[in-house]
């Protein structure tokens, strides 16, 4: 239900938002363009200056080497199954555990949720030693669990605050009413409870996905076997010593993100529904 | 609840305690390792980034071949190494001080023995090849690869600096390959002054190691050093060092090399050179090729010399940059890992890299070889020209000793800092490196 | 807004086991027990996940940081115990410039990002039919990989071709962006502002439509101009999911890493040396491991009593009023 047409005190916003809209649109994607353009231009018209805002000889090169020199489709493989995983996983648990530091059944849920919080701060670099001596006790090293348990482990606390945000809202006369009702508690919870979640799932989605897909030390540190890598330790490997070879890795990256804007653009009438879904009336 | 509790308190508990017990393997000392091949077949990792072959491509895979012609019963496999140096050290540094058997052997960076031997992520070799296995290289390479007498490291590819110039535009000026960084300054400024360049002189000045390895040339040449012989005091307040410094801070305030340079790396100052817009270049030895490739502007009008020097002195340096195979101490296959390691460093090894590779061999004989003149390369008939002046790298904090350098460094070319102020803030780092106290 | 009823839970520790406590007001009964178990039951699965992959790696760490650490054939041997690490870090310059950056790093950054995600929320939140291809084009900045945007902006600021230095060199001088203190810094924060308005935008946006058509009726009937309702109304309201936004964006600036590591190295000379990278250095380059175990766990501790100080002030509405 749009709501421009309600608010009719409103109407001078509509021409700043449409004006807005397409200044955002711009800045955003000025850099966008910059990307996808000098993946298309050969080595030689990289280091022009000044540079050039059309490429003046199209060509694919850049592509072909990142997927047939550099093994980039292997990484892409690993990298999905990764982020893929990391996601559905944290999203089943930090529902659950959102819904369940909502209410106002276990005690102490301010201090877990202050301690999920505090667990957070840890800097990435610190924990990489420990957890690289913890995985190879355990025999993680270079596998797909290698990485997918730890993703889970950081990406956990930020998702069950979102979550807990978004559910904290709802108020207990709906879970009454259906338990009245002779439904059980996973009823509850999957038919009622879950679809008023949608923004809390859809933004949970979306974070820990990019999180997962981009983060570095640590799959470069667990995985360092060929056909593990994922995407951002495969694009370290490109170059020499000496050489950062711009256009391939801006290739690769154009590679590893149309996949995503694809599914985004699929989806973008469910994600827009998912995130403005669920109003709760107060 | 209580069940609930029970159940993650277990949890935590088990987990720390398997984290605690630590699987490590047993470990032989250096002293038990045999010393021979192995026999029966064998498999090992070799951790490495490419290594050049002369047509641009890398030379891994060919090196390994050509091992196995000798050693059919030794397989090699390639783990490919980050391309940038120091995420290739991270990577490389957690693994194996977390007690890692693999890589058996890997490819390091010639800087790298004095803090790996502090640290144990290498292992000794002398008495398992002898100390007079290195003789067959120049005597800065052996410095580098060893810490007091010890070696770590068994150098495949050296790399050395040198000076490039745009002989087209000399020749069209009627002016000299300049000799001295005096005519350096002199013919950079008439060359800019007829705009067939936009600037003279490219060097990199950005905040890394490769400011400290410029800083190390310019300080040779002025006839100074940065610390003292025995690596335990820093010299950068001495004149000649400060001369240096001055000469390099007056060639951006001159203008005879532009002020990005403090944000020059190696590519950047290819791309100058061989886009056109300088007229001499420092760099290292595969900026010769790229100079003359098919991407480059200037191709066929590039000469290639020794680095100049200051008036009044005579040798021309370059620092030692070049890469060596290192064991890692925690090997299960320590017979296979020494045999790769030190065959590679071998005659045969070497003279194939100086047919094949886009790089110096290391050992000296090769560079000066039948071979090597065959394939009729400037850099190999001027690298035997060239003084070689080691890094500070055999100090065990050398990374620390670097990093005062290159950032004291970039602040004096950049202005932040003053020549006097500048050297003495660098002084003082160094100082506290050494001692290993520095933050 | 807040579920059921205001009142306290009570503080006496109950439990299986024990004999059932008298009848209180606020009572836990044994349909309350039931009801915790459950929801015990919900949360451990991913609260155990956390611990057992934090709890070791963050403990391992703090004790190291009290600790004169050798790097040795065995692993780490620990010599000593003290604090002569976190001494060493008072006494270093280094570490308060880095640690002056990453706080003025940190708060421009989220500032910016705050006001910036505001107006992108409450644009996207007015939209009609294209905004699912804005949030479409919103989402992309986001999802390119971090080292991947670092390089986009190193090849952008580039002094010699990129494009940024010929669109200033067209005003006169072109600067070299990354060789000065102040546009490195300033290229460093534009960077990061471009890639994470987004998710501040997205967020901010989920808790926009969360706040009914009445509070905005009402808002009207009283007269209340765009300016008004938006501070006094859509504010308030917008509290708790501000709260989050800021809180694990103090968190993410604070641990900067990626863009200055790509595109300055922490330079020129240290000016863009955040703590996290300093940490790096010093653990990784250095091989120095007490001391860097040490700034680690200072930078948590600095940004742990932020957070903290930060959910005090704004506790009531951070718990959803769930007092």
């Amino acid at each position: 239900m749009p709501r421009q047409r309600v608010r009719k005190g409103w109407r001078k916003w509509v021409n700043t938002v449409n004006v807005s809209g397409v200044v955002i649109a711009v800045l955003t994607a000025l850099p966008l363009y910059w990307l996808v353009s000098t993946s298309l231009k050969p080595a030689s018209e990289i280091g022009q200056s000044p540079p050039t805002a059309f490429p003046q000889s199209f060509t694919l090169d850049n592509f072909v080497v990142a997927f047939r020199d550099n093994a980039l489709g292997q990484y892409m493989v690993n990298s999905v199954i990764v982020s893929v995983s990391t996601t559905v996983i944290v999203l089943a648990l930090s529902f659950l555990a959102g819904y369940a530091l909502a209410g106002r059944w276990i005690r102490g849920r301010t201090a877990i949720m202050t301690s999920l919080l505090m667990l957070s701060v840890f800097p990435a670099i610190a924990v990489l030693t420990p957890l690289y001596l913890l995985e190879r006790n355990l025999g993680l090293l270079n596998s797909y669990p290698g990485l997918i348990v730890p993703y889970v482990a950081f990406n956990l606390p930020f998702a069950i605050w979102i979550m807990r945000n978004y559910l904290v809202g709802i108020p207990s006369t709906i879970e009454e009413a259906s338990e009245i009702d002779g439904a059980g508690a996973w009823r509850t919870v999957l038919s009622v409870i879950l679809p008023m979640a949608k923004p809390g799932l859809f933004t949970v989605g979306v974070f820990t996905f990019t999180a997962s897909w981009s983060e570095f030390l640590m799959a470069l540190t667990f995985n360092s076997e060929n056909s593990f890598r994922t995407i951002p330790v495969g694009i370290a490997l490109f170059g020499t010593q000496f050489t950062v070879p711009f256009a391939q890795i801006f290739a690769a990256s154009v590679a590893a993100t149309v996949p995503i804007v694809i599914l985004v653009l699929v989806f973008r009438r469910s994600i827009v529904s998912g995130l403005t879904s669920g109003a709760v009336k107060g | 609840m209580a069940i609930d509790r029970r159940m993650f308190l277990l949890g935590g508990a088990g987990v720390l305690l398997l984290a605690g017990c630590s699987t490590r393997p047993e470990r032989t000392t250096v002293q038990e390792w045999p010393t021979d091949p192995p026999e029966g077949d064998v498999t090992i990792s070799w951790w490495a980034g490419q290594v050049a072959s002369k047509d641009g491509g890398d030379l891994r895979r060919r090196l390994i071949a050509e091992f196995q012609k000798e050693h059919p019963n030794i397989r090699v496999r390639i783990v490919s190494a980050p391309s940038d140096t120091d995420t290739n050290r991270t990577s490389l540094t957690t693994q194996i001080a977390a007690g890692s058997s693999t890589p058996d052997v890997y490819l390091g960076d010639v800087a790298w023995p004095g803090q790996f031997a502090k640290n144990k992520l290498a292992t000794p070799v002398n008495e398992l090849v002898g100390a007079d296995f290195f003789d067959q290289f120049p005597e800065g390479l052996r410095q580098a690869a060893s810490v007091d007498g010890t070696y770590y490291m068994f150098p495949l590819y050296i790399d050395e600096s040198f000076f490039l110039y745009r002989k087209d535009l000399l020749a069209k000026h009627s002016l000299q390959v300049p000799r001295s960084w005096e005519e350096v300054r002199e013919t950079a400024a008439k060359l800019v002054d007829t705009g067939d360049v936009s600037y003279g002189f490219a060097f990199q000045g950005d905040v890394y190691e490769g400011l400290t390895c410029n800083v190390t040339e310019f300080v040779a040449d002025a006839g100074g050093s940065l610390l003292n012989d025995d690596l335990t005091r820093p010299e950068t307040t001495s004149s000649e060092t400060k001369r240096a410094f001055e000469f390099m801070r007056s060639l951006i305030t001159d203008g005879a090399s532009p002020r990005a340079t403090l944000t020059y790396q190696e590519q950047d100052t290819n791309d100058a050179f061989s886009g056109g817009r300088a007229a001499f270049l420092r760099n290292w030895s595969y900026a010769w090729g790229i100079a003359n490739g098919p991407d480059s502007q200037v191709a066929g009008k590039v000469g290639l010399a020794a680095r100049p020097t200051f008036d009044g002195q005579d040798e021309h340096h370059s620092t030692i940059g070049g890469w060596g195979n290192y064991i890692n101490p925690h090997t299960q296959q320590p017979a296979a890992a020494l045999t790769f390691a030190s065959w590679m460093s071998s005659e045969t090894a070497q003279q194939f890299l100086t047919r094949e590779g886009g790089v110096l061999p290391a050992r000296s004989e090769s560079l000066t070889s039948q071979d090597a003149k065959r394939q009729q390369r400037p850099t190999y008939d001027t690298a035997a020209g060239i003084t070689l002046v080691p890094r500070p790298t055999s100090t065990a904090y050398y990374p620390k000793v670097s990093q005062g350098v290159y950032q004291n460094g970039n602040s004096i070319l950049g202005g932040q800092a003053s020549v006097d102020g500048g050297t003495s803030t660098m002084a003082s780092a160094i100082a506290l490196a050494l001692k290993g106290e520095a933050l | 807004m807040s579920a059921g009823t205001a009142t306290r839970s009570s503080t006496r520790p109950g439990g299986a086991g024990r004999l059932d406590p008298p009848p209180r007001l606020s009572g836990r009964s044994r349909l309350d027990r039931i009801r915790a178990r459950g929801a015990w039951g919900f949360a451990a699965p991913a609260l155990l996940v956390v611990a057992a992959v934090t709890i070791f790696p963050v403990v391992y760490s703090i004790v190291l940081s009290f600790a004169d650490v050798e790097v040795g054939y065995e692993g780490f041997t620990i010599r000593s115990f003290g604090l002569g690490n976190y001494a060493a870090l008072l006494q270093s310059a280094d570490w308060y410039r880095a640690l002056g950056f990453t706080v003025l790093y940190t708060v421009v950054t989220v500032f910016v990002e705050l006001v910036l995600g505001m107006l992108v929320a409450l644009v996207l939140e007015r939209l009609g039919a294209t905004r699912g291809w804005m949030l479409a084009l919103m989402l992309i900045p986001w999802s390119l990989v971090t080292i991947v945007n670092a390089q986009l902006w190193k090849y952008i600021y580039d002094s010699t071709y990129g494009v940024a230095t010929w669109f200033f060199g067209l005003f006169g001088e072109a600067p070299v962006i990354l060789g000065e203190p102040v546009p490195a810094i300033t290229g460093l924060m534009v960077a990061d502002i471009w890639k994470t308005t987004p998710f501040v935008a997205i967020i901010l946006l989920a808790g926009l439509v969360q706040i009914s058509e009445d509070h905005y009726e009402a808002a009207e009937l009283d007269g209340a101009s765009t300016w008004q309702t938006f501070w006094r109304v859509v504010l308030p309201q917008l509290t708790p999911t501000l709260t989050i936004a800021v809180l694990f964006r103090i968190l993410q600036a604070f641990g900067v890493f990626d863009l200055p590591f790509v595109l300055t190295n922490g330079g020129p000379g240290t000016a863009t040396q955040s703590l996290a990278i300093m940490g790096y250095k010093v653990l990784f380059q250095d091989i120095n491991i007490g001391p860097g175990a040490a700034i680690a766990t200072s930078t948590a501790i600095i940004v742990a009593a932020g957070c903290l100080l930060f959910l005090r002030a704004f506790r009531n509405q951070a718990k959803g009023g769930d007092a």
